[in-house]
């Protein structure tokens, strides 16, 4: 058998093993362990996915009070960003987002604006990629103004 | 030493308390920083309600602000007391001017020099309907 020549230094030696080991293995261990930890707690004690539908359904009735009462120069701003947020978020295909874009579509209308047939297809394709029953420009026209129907409640 | 079973499930253990403790602080900053943009959308709508809508619309959403901002009010002192004139300014309107004087009693409670004035708060709070 041939005998090892390295220096004692870089000699694998078991305690230099089991250390490498508690590396190889512990690390990982502990990382793991924090990740299922971190997701269990939080998955466990944040009430945010319960919540979100009120942060939206707040917007939507100030993007409602604007579209209803607002001049357009005011409404136009409030409402496109909103509906900039709902794309980011996907929230462009649920109807709380089609409800936007009908209302941006409607105010460009009214503005006699170049945009304005743009939004309605924006606003036709979200309402068919969101499932809704009507999706006609007349639908989503209806849909824009029964929020102030709302108001008047 | 090489790590047994027992050893790397006490490791587990230790990093899942941490990574539980690091979760419940985060669910907790997430829900507080939520609860604050909920707050800051139902304030924008209701300033939008003071702004823009009919006041007989207008005042029930007033009031509710005027509520919240009484529940937890603002840290700065000129802001918390915004829905409550905006609230007596809508019974002004409202040709209330029985709750319109209790709502600027309460505005003016304390008040020194230039901010006795009910016009200066009148214009304060006009400027937020300004674009």
């Amino acid at each position: 058998m041939k005998e090892d020549s390295r220096p004692a230094s870089s000699k694998v030696t078991p305690r230099k093993l089991g250390g490498r080991w508690s590396v190889v293995y512990g690390v990982p261990a502990l990382a793991v362990g924090a990740g299922l930890g971190f997701f269990v707690a939080t998955l466990l004690t944040s009430r945010v996915a319960q919540r979100f539908p009120e942060f939206l359904g707040a917007q939507q009735e100030h993007a409602r009070v604007m579209f209803c009462y607002a001049p357009r120069e005011q409404s136009s701003g409030v409402i496109d960003d909103y509906a900039k947020v709902a794309a980011g978020t996907e929230d462009h295909v649920t109807a709380y987002g089609v409800e936007l874009l009908a209302q941006a579509a409607v105010l460009e209308e009214r503005a006699h604006s170049d945009t304005a047939e743009e939004r309605w297809k924006k606003a036709e394709s979200a309402c068919g990629a969101a499932g809704m029953a009507a999706c006609s420009r007349e639908a989503l026209r209806s849909l824009a103004e029964a929020g102030c129907a709302h108001q008047h409640e | 030493m090489k790590l047994r079973t027992s050893q790397l499930f006490l490791i587990a253990l230790v990093g899942g308390g941490f990574g539980a403790w690091y979760g419940v602080d985060t669910a907790r900053r997430g829900d507080a920083a939520l609860t604050v943009m909920i707050r800051g959308a139902k304030n924008r709508s209701a300033r939008a309600y003071f702004c823009h809508a009919p006041p007989e619309v207008a005042l029930p959403e007033v009031q509710a602000w005027a509520q919240r901002q009484s529940e937890a009010p603002e840290d700065n002192a000129v802001l918390a007391k915004y829905p409550r004139v905006a609230l007596a300014m809508l019974n002004e309107r409202l040709g209330r001017a029985e709750a319109a004087n209790a709502d600027w009693a309460g505005v003016l409670r304390g008040c020194e020099g230039e901010s006795c004035k009910r016009e200066r708060w009148r214009e304060q709070v006009q400027k937020v309907c300004k674009p």
